[in-house]
């Protein structure tokens, strides 16, 4: 292979990189609380100082202690290992809805703007229609229909937030399709499909991770909401939205911590989650 | 009319404005043979670009259009998948503004060889070679270095240069030019004149070339058709445009053009002002309203395009007009 053709395969990677620069100090600590809870989620089950499961009912309820840094739950289990196995399903439930949700929304954004005409007529239509339900809703239908768990949950939720996405990717398809450059590979001969994958979509891909970072956070809140009425993960698995729910009565009566671990975790990563979705944003649609 | 290369009868385009369809070719017919290059000059608006662009098949979704192009004796616009793409290969197309039809984020060698990549399977390998061998045909010779730079990185001189390489990687034999050297300054405007006269000569192609400059499209063309209002008004060997017009159209262009081996203190004008394609009348002449020669018989009925001494010419009075044109237009 000669240099030039080696050197034309090497892609710039530290685009991501920049993007991430951009975001400012605040966007930076975002990016970092994702990273732990990321980490947390794949080493969990490892790092966690005891059995998950395992409870001793004497010490229900008590408060931090050595071996115990967040105390034990009304069952007397170790809080802070329920914390790190929950992660599993509360950050994998949220990252599968953002997966399919946004591929659905991607391809269904590209498809209708390349067309035009009746097919996005149809399209933008269908979306409107699903824009009428909302997730949870949907999901607690889906869970009715198929039983309880997180599977059933999942799909639902990201039927619902497929139209948020596609909505706004379909307004950036639209104007990247009417750009000279799409009629100039045209007129090469470059068949839609490879225009479409290889030009189209990689330049609206700031916007696509911009809508994934908002939809976790709206899928992680959804999804423990579901957990938290016993329609999404079943206990004894420490989900943290199945969390609160155990140790709601133990936070009524003065023992708030093993409900409010799980509960700040979902805050901050939601919180996260959501400035820096915002703040990529913002920096994509001030480079228009 | 089978050894023309591209033969356009009859085409009428009707483009959806706000829900109303409007006309913006009108009855365009127009033939190129292989190797010859013909140049189509007019105001904006009237129509040139939206000619090529049915030629190349990027006319708008929901584009009416009436008659037919035929490219080496196939219609075009009936053409899908193999026959589509071995259509694409021949007829190549370059526009006014390098720089907005490439696409910024990607380095120029992806831009050269996606189609070869794509469509004739070469490996990137060997498309960067024929890549670099073009480029330094078209008076690139850093090409290597070239191919990994951004566009952004270029003027639009070389920017253009690579358009022209670009068109030529898959060896096509009909050349679409939309105002080549319109958004370039003067000197690189003849180097990218130039370099497309040699690789004419070169590669036996055929140009249909597109601008609002008629003494450019004099100089470099073998014939010159001349559009007023979405119609063709004149087909003229080029040499034969300026000194023997046919139509009083082209008279006008002619004598309003500024020389320099004449002092005027005021620049000629034609009066009135240009008609978009939608707004002529169906049954007048488009330029009637303008026309210093005009007549009744000019506002009662559309003239068709008809040959006159080997050229065409849409004008009812051509014959009785000939010759005597620009005196009345200087006049």
């Amino acid at each position: 292979m000669s240099t030039a053709a080696a050197a034309l395969q090497l892609r710039r990677a530290s685009a991501a990189w920049k993007a991430l620069g951009e975001t400012g100090p605040i966007g930076l600590a975002s990016a970092m609380v994702i990273v732990i809870a990321v980490l947390v989620t794949i080493f969990g089950p490892l790092i966690a100082p005891s059995d998950p499961y395992l409870g001793q009912l004497s010490n229900s309820y008590i408060g931090p202690g050595p071996g115990a840094p967040l105390g034990y739950d009304g069952a007397g289990r170790d809080v802070l290992s329920r914390v790190l196995v929950g992660a599993r399903t509360s950050m994998l439930g949220p990252f599968f809805v953002v997966v399919l949700s946004l591929a659905a929304a991607t391809l269904l954004a590209v498809w209708s703007a390349w067309v035009g005409g009746n097919v996005d007529s149809v399209v933008s239509s269908l979306l409107n229609v699903l824009f009428a339900f909302p997730g949870i809703l949907l999901a607690i239908l889906a869970t009715a229909v198929f039983g309880k768990g997180l599977q059933a949950a999942t799909i639902a939720l990201a039927i619902a937030y497929t139209p948020y996405a596609a909505r706004v990717l379909r307004g950036a398809a639209l104007r990247e399709r009417s750009l000279l450059y799409v009629s100039a590979l045209e007129v090469q001969g470059v068949p839609a499909w490879a225009i479409c994958f290889r030009h189209i979509i990689p330049n609206v891909v700031p916007l696509i991770l911009a809508q994934a970072t908002t939809l976790f956070g709206y899928a992680m809140v959804d999804l423990a909401a579901i957990s938290f009425l016993s329609l999404g993960v079943q206990p004894p698995f420490p989900d943290w939205g199945v969390m609160i729910s155990e140790n709601l009565s133990g936070a009524v009566q003065g023992f708030p911590l093993a409900a409010l671990s799980a509960g700040l975790c979902i805050f901050a990563v939601v919180i996260s989650f959501s400035i820096l979705g915002q703040r990529l944003h913002e920096n994509y649609e001030a480079r228009r | 009319m089978s050894e023309q290369l591209l033969s356009i009868r009859g085409l009428t385009v009707r483009l959806p404005v706000e829900r109303v369809m409007r006309t913006v070719l009108h009855d365009v017919s127009l033939d190129i043979s292989p190797g010859e290059s013909v140049g189509l000059v007019g105001e904006s608006g009237s129509g040139k670009t939206m000619t090529a662009r049915a030629v190349g098949k990027l006319l708008p979704a929901g584009a009416r259009v009436d008659g037919e192009i035929r490219f080496a004796g196939r219609e075009v616009r009936s053409l899908d998948g193999a026959a589509e793409r071995s259509f694409r290969a021949s007829v190549a197309m370059i526009f006014q503004d390098p720089r907005a039809h490439i696409n910024p984020v990607r380095r120029i060698g992806d831009f050269m060889t996606e189609a070869l990549r794509t469509n004739a399977g070469v490996s990137l390998d060997a498309a960067s070679k024929s890549a670099v061998g073009l480029l330094a045909r078209v008076g690139i010779d850093d090409g290597q270095r070239r191919l990994h730079q951004y566009p952004h990185e270029l003027s639009g001189g070389l920017l253009q240069r690579v358009m022209i390489a670009t068109a030529l990687l898959t060896d096509p034999r009909l050349l679409l030019a939309d105002e080549p050297t319109t958004a370039l300054d003067v000197t690189t405007q003849a180097e990218v004149m130039g370099i497309l006269e040699d690789l004419r000569a070169e590669f036996g192609l055929a140009v249909l070339f597109i601008t609002h400059n008629l003494e450019l499209a004099a100089a470099v063309c073998d014939r010159t058709a001349v559009m007023y209002a979405g119609q063709i008004v004149e087909i003229r060997a080029s040499d034969l445009l300026h000194s023997d017009p046919l139509h009083p159209y082209t008279a006008a262009l002619a004598a309003a053009r500024p020389s320099i081996d004449r002092t005027a203190s005021r620049l000629m004008a034609i009066s009135g002002r240009p008609l978009s394609a939608f707004e002529a009348p169906e049954s007048a002449c488009a330029f009637a309203a303008r026309c210093p020669h005009v007549q009744d018989a000019c506002r009662r009925s559309r003239p068709s395009l008809v040959e006159l001494d080997g050229g065409m010419t849409r004008c009812l009075r051509a014959t009785e007009l000939r010759g005597h044109m620009e005196l009345v237009a200087n006049g």
